[in-house]
């Protein structure tokens, strides 16, 4: 019995702990997405100012606006191109990571990695700028080896944009991979061997699918980021690109619409919200099928 | 026997496979460190533009940050909220990724997901509806949305963190502590504290960097007399192009740098990423 | 298909893993690999199978070589110690998996794999996932799934040594009766001796990256070539001896003293050995070597055995079926004596005093460390 009572008044001392972060959360975090959700169903009037009125007069914007329809659609393939791309080069990264043999070059390579991620996400857009623009690296060890007579215009494009997405997010990416890797049996690689298949053959047919966790958590967090982020976007491609986040930024700070912003946003999640639930979906099957 | 005699050394067949491999893996560590590599060589460059490859060096571009009173400012501010944020955040997650180790309720996986949610939530959204509460509460002009949003998005770093040292805890320790007569309270402080320190160190470096880089949310929440780094940053680049950004930028990569040696000692890099 | 590794070195920097290795395996034979860990049996079997490529050497597989050839080329069987099972692939997806790869039809992969799993009693298990399945049954499957590629040789890499003891036992019977079913040449590399003892055709001790002897099990067990086989397989006693004088009279045998065995007035033991059951002259033979079971007992003195030596027991071990005893000489040195439990009526005690004996051709007369790298290669070839 006294036992009992311990054991509840330790219960008692461990929700003392967490009832700050508690309240934290639900003031800063719960709260504002309660404040935008009703501020998403707002009116404006003409001069972009919210009414105290409720209607659904924003999604029906956003719904019935074939521009920003197409900016949804093109928000969502570029984020999953950059997630593809970017996991597509996640494993040769990832498999150095793993069996480099010596500890220096693995440490080394770990820096490579963490670095960015540690990194303002301005810091690394702009230094793409410094390495793309006019007067750029690229365009100046070009000219110089006489390859191109006038500097190329690379900036203010989708393509510039989708290659330093995947350079800031490929940490994203690896890190999950080289856990779900070094999480391998190196005897399953020996044992397909054995069997008669190729190494490439037994990446496709082994190791590949036993790294489909690590995968999956890459896709995600790839994904979700590249569909949230306006600041890489803006710098790099201009603030014309369709894309929702930029659109959602524009429209607060420029047009200063904050309910249609506010219905943008939960559009945006509803998107993401959709794709990473498919995702944790095929998850949850793959591991269900793993055990039987 | 005499065939042990003919010790000749056979070189192995190329393994073309492996080698295609590390070219290609190392193309890719290559294009993560170019924007570094290029920031660095700018920086310390006279030149506006990069120039490959380096002709000369020099401190220009530091020198006009740190005479530039915008510049100063911005520090100021950026060094303000990581003073104020780190704390806070600190006590928050250790406290919090403590408790929800040691309790079981329903709804725990929930809280976790909640807790961890600000790493997964498109930061433009969150960044309204942080302005959108900012400018409720009327804090329009003010450090507040700052650092509320700093506190957000740094404590996942921490809980995290933490919660690879609570993990690597043995409960027993605490069960003897308690068996010792120790209550609660006092167990936490004298047994588990000391004991998962190398997770709240950890998280501490997480909180500061992510607080001094963070700049979706800062960039909505910020007014021009409470402007950070990153901001200026960005607020520049949007607008003209100056090269002692360069500078400031070897400022933020020596930060994660020595960041990174600091999560190394303590609880070590592959056990957080 | 008979296997020949030939002169094979590997050295891991500057540490040599095997060192002039050379084995002749035949069609059809159980060959065991068998030494303690670190005594490079792995590498060995690693590099027949592919996995490493050696320093120098060759391994030629039913006269063709292969040493250049990468695994998948070899067309061998392996099962591993963990068995290697791909988890996520199920039973029959297991077994067939190296007959996708030879892209056979449908139809006969179906056959063959049934025709496989049948072999291990598992085919009401084909659609199990491997997560599902007993540590026995995991291993049948690495069985099945080596086998049904039809190999050339099948490797073993210490099959069953994540089976728990009862099991094992079980298992070595079915795994020896399945190899001699099919026919297939087998190495199976292992650090346990009873299995290797009991399964093999013929063993080849390996000891510090060598091999030490190559043989039969009876013959390995019983004229073991040199102090490292003799101590790793069963127990010894190891007796250092000295030539001495003989008297003129008796040349037929060769004379030794044990001078770390004295009696209590400090007389080193005496030994005799026929001659013909020494190697070369007295002078090249450091040790003898003396089971334990070949030991008899007897609480009196007889003038029966020419090498009797009075003793007093210092330990008693009982193991049930039998009784591990050490005994010792009134001056120094002890010996191991294993009787069985039937000789006693009562468990001895300590103390007791008992006239130990043996006959003469029990005495194995031994190579010394320094000669341990003397070829042992050609006596396998009977």
């Amino acid at each position: 019995m006294r036992r009992f009572i311990k054991n509840q008044r330790n219960k008692g001392f461990y929700w003392l702990l967490l009832l700050p972060s508690i309240l934290f959360l639900i003031g800063f975090l719960v709260i504002p997405f309660v404040l935008l959700a009703d501020l998403s169903f707002r009116d404006v009037d003409a001069y972009m100012n919210t009414q105290d009125t409720y209607s659904f007069a924003q999604y029906a914007e956003v719904f019935s606006s074939s521009t920003n329809l197409k900016t949804v659609g093109i928000t969502l393939i570029v984020a999953f191109i950059t997630a593809i791309l970017t996991l597509t080069l996640a494993y040769p990264a990832a498999y150095l990571l793993v069996y480099a043999k010596r500890s220096f070059v693995r440490t080394l390579l770990y820096i490579i990695l963490i670095t960015p991620l540690l990194t303002s996400m301005v810091v690394l857009s702009f230094a793409w700028i410094v390495i793309l623009a006019q007067n750029g690296l690229i365009n100046q060890i070009l000219v110089s080896l006489n390859v191109i007579d006038e500097p190329l215009s690379m900036l203010w494009n989708m393509q510039t944009v989708i290659v330093a997405y995947i350079q800031v997010l490929l940490p994203f990416a690896v890190l999950p991979i080289a856990t779900s890797l070094s999480d391998i049996d190196p005897s399953l690689t020996k044992a397909s061997m054995s069997l008669g298949e190729s190494r490439i053959r037994t990446f496709f047919r082994v190791i590949l699918p036993l790294t489909i966790p690590g995968f999956i958590a890459g896709f995600i967090i790839v994904f979700s980021l590249a569909a949230g982020s306006y600041i890489t976007p803006l710098l790099l491609g201009g603030r014309l690109l369709p894309l929702l986040p930029l659109n959602i930024y524009q429209q607060v700070i420029q047009m200063s619409n904050l309910p249609l912003a506010a219905a943008l946003s939960f559009t945006l999640l509803a998107g993401v919200g959709i794709v990473v639930s498919f995702f944790v979906w095929m998850l949850n099957r793959w591991e269900a099928r793993m055990n039987g | 026997m005499d065939n042990r005699v003919v010790n000749k050394k056979k070189k192995p067949p190329r393994d073309w496979g492996a080698m295609f491999l590390w070219i290609v893996g190392g193309f890719i560590y290559l294009f993560l460190t170019l924007p570094i590599l290029v920031i660095i060589l700018s920086a310390f460059s006279p030149n506006p533009y990069p120039e490959f490859p380096p002709t000369s060096f020099s401190l220009t571009w530091f020198n006009e940050v740190f005479t530039s009173s915008e510049w100063l400012e911005a520090l100021w501010t950026s060094i303000l909220l990581v003073i104020i944020v780190t704390p806070i955040t600190l006590i928050l997650g250790t406290t919090a990724a403590y408790a929800i180790a040691r309790l079981d309720f329903p709804g725990k996986q929930a809280l976790q997901a909640l807790m961890m949610s600000p790493l997964m939530i498109p930061h433009v959204v969150l960044g309204i509806a942080l302005l959108y509460q900012a400018t409720s509460m009327g804090w329009i002009g003010t450090i507040n949305g700052l650092v509320i949003a700093h506190l957000v998005i740094a404590f996942p770093y921490v809980i995290r963190t933490v919660s690879v040292s609570v993990s690597n805890l043995d409960p027993a320790l605490e069960a003897a502590s308690m068996n010792l007569g120790a209550g609660p309270v006092r167990t936490f402080f004298k047994v588990t504290v000391p004991l998962i320190k190398p997770g709240i160190m950890a998280g501490a470096v997480f909180a500061a960097v992510t607080s001094f880089g963070e700049i979706s949310i800062s960039a909505f929440v910020s007014s021009p007399n409470w402007v950070t780094v990153p901001v200026r940053i960005f607020n520049y680049v949007d607008q003209t192009f100056d090269p002692a950004i360069n500078a400031v930028s070897v400022i933020f990569i020596l930060l994660s740098v020595g960041a990174m040696i600091i999560i190394e000692r303590t609880i070590g890099l592959t056990k957080v990423f | 298909m008979s296997i020949e590794v030939s002169d094979i070195s590997q050295y891991f920097g500057d540490q040599a893993a095997l060192e002039n290795v050379s084995l002749d395996i035949k069609e059809g034979e159980f060959f065991s690999l068998l030494g303690p860990s670190g005594c490079g049996k792995t590498t060995l079997l690693n590099i027949i199978a592919g996995f490493l490529y050696p320093t120098t050497g060759t391994v030629n597989i039913n006269g063709n070589e292969v040493t250049d050839l990468p695994p998948y080329r070899r067309k061998i069987g392996m099962v591993f110690q963990n068995y290697a099972l791909f988890p996520h692939l199920n039973v029959f997806d297991n077994v067939a998996y190296g007959l996708k790869v030879q892209k056979l039809p449908k139809k006969e992969i179906k056959e063959r794999v049934h025709e496989s799993l049948s072999l291990v009693k598992l085919e009401a298990f084909a659609k199990r996932m491997p997560q599902q399945l007993s540590g026995g049954q995991q291993q049948r499957v690495a069985m099945a799934r080596a086998l049904a590629i039809r190999p050339s040789v099948l490797l073993l890499d210490e099959p069953l040594s994540n089976l728990d003891a009862k099991l094992r036992k079980e298992m070595q019977t079915e795994l020896r009766l399945l190899q001699q079913k099919i026919g297939i040449t087998t190495v199976m590399v292992t650090h346990d001796q009873e299995e290797a003892l009991s399964m093999s055709d013929r063993i080849g001790v390996l000891g510090e990256g060598r091999v030490k002897q190559i043989g039969e099990p009876l013959h390995i067990y019983r004229q073991p070539e040199n102090r490292f086989v003799a101590e790793f397989i069963g127990q010894a006693n190891l007796l250092e001896v000295t030539p001495a004088d003989h008297p003129p009279e008796d040349d037929r045998y060769c004379y030794f003293h044990a001078d770390h065995y004295q009696d209590e007035e400090g007389e080193p033991l005496k030994l005799k050995v026929l001659k013909e059951n020494l190697d070369g002259p007295a002078e090249h033979c450091p040790l003898l070597m003396i089971r334990p079971e070949r030991i008899h007992i007897s609480d009196q003195a007889s003038a029966e055995h020419a090498n009797e030596v009075k003793t007093e027991i210092q330990h008693v071990n009982y193991q049930g079926n039998a009784i591990q005893l050490e005994v010792g000489m009134q001056g120094k040195g002890t010996f191991q004596v294993q009787v069985s439990d039937s000789v006693f009526v009562d468990p001895p005690e300590i103390g007791m005093l008992l006239y130990i004996s043996w006959k003469n051709e029990d005495m194995i007369p031994l190579a010394g460390e320094e000669s341990q790298n003397a070829p042992v290669y050609q006596e396998s070839k009977k």
